[in-house]
């Protein structure tokens, strides 16, 4: 008799913990969009605030990540400032690969205040989709 | 007594385990394809093709996003057919970007009401993964 109900707390148990797992209470959704074409940041942008609406209290963090030869761009600050003001606004930060930089020789210090900068944009990635399970997209 | 203990436990395990094995038995796999180049379709299909066969009758939903100046593409009604057939064979849904028609002047009555027209592709992209399907970007 007692051996049934321990058991049967057991069970109980159990199934309460194999419950929690397959919920995902607490999980936030993470996005990542890459691009290699500034005037894309625009679809981009609003993406990011239809999700933010769409998500709620689950909404959690949306990058950008820019790479290219493209990214000459990011260091025309008025241009940008059009971008980066909807960026803020909507949560959503930009980054520009340090490989690309280099390449073009451009100086991170000239860069609109708000880009970050990330060594390689495809190992940043591929690490967001590996470790904390971001939906991810290729531009 | 005993037996009663029993049946309460049997009946548990089955209230708690069933869900979780009926789900995994009956998920169906579904797939979405962002493409930026209308010839691209060509090996998509080829992949839809492959993964109807491997998946068998969990084989869900296929679905292509074409995005960007490609789009102008969607007019040349001839070169278009070949493309809807293929698709129809394959069950493969055409969707076309709604952003993309807009920024290259594309007018939705010159493309076949085959290519069903979101708004946004990135963002139905985004919700499509977050239901489950397995993505690609091409």
């Amino acid at each position: 008799m007692k051996r049934s109900i321990g058991i049967l707390l057991v069970l109980i148990i159990l199934g309460i913990s194999g419950n929690a797992q397959t919920t995902p209470q607490g999980d936030l959704n993470n996005y990542v969009v890459s691009t290699t074409k500034i005037p894309q940041l625009q679809p981009i942008i609003l993406t990011a605030e239809a999700l933010k609406e769409e998500d709620g209290s689950k909404f959690g963090d949306f990058q950008i990540v820019m790479y290219g030869s493209n990214v000459k761009g990011l260091t025309n600050k008025t241009e940008m400032e059009t971008y980066t003001k909807e960026a803020k606004a909507a949560g959503v930060s930009i980054s520009v690969c340090k490989i690309s930089l280099d390449r073009l020789g451009i100086n991170p210090a000239e860069l609109h205040d708000y880009i970050e900068v990330v060594d390689h944009a495809y190992t940043h990635l591929i690490q967001l989709q590996k470790n904390k399970n971001y939906y991810s997209l290729q531009l | 007594m005993k037996k009663y203990f029993l049946s309460t436990i049997v009946l548990l395990f089955i209230l708690f385990s069933n869900p979780v094995n009926a789900q995994e038995q009956h998920e169906q796999e579904n797939y979405v394809v962002l493409t930026k180049k209308i010839p691209q379709l060509q090996p998509i299909f080829l992949t839809a093709e492959t993964l109807a066969e491997e998946d068998g009758k969990n084989f869900g939903r296929f679905e292509v996003i074409i995005c960007g100046q490609t789009v102008k593409e969607l007019t040349d009604k001839e070169v278009m057919q070949k493309y809807i057939n293929k698709a129809k064979e394959y069950n493969v849904e055409l969707v076309a970007c709604g952003f993309s028609l807009n920024k290259f002047g594309v007018d939705r009555k010159d493309i076949s009401p085959e290519f069903r027209v979101v708004e946004n592709g990135i963002l139905y992209n985004l919700q499509l993964q977050k239901k489950g399907y397995t993505s690609i970007s091409l």
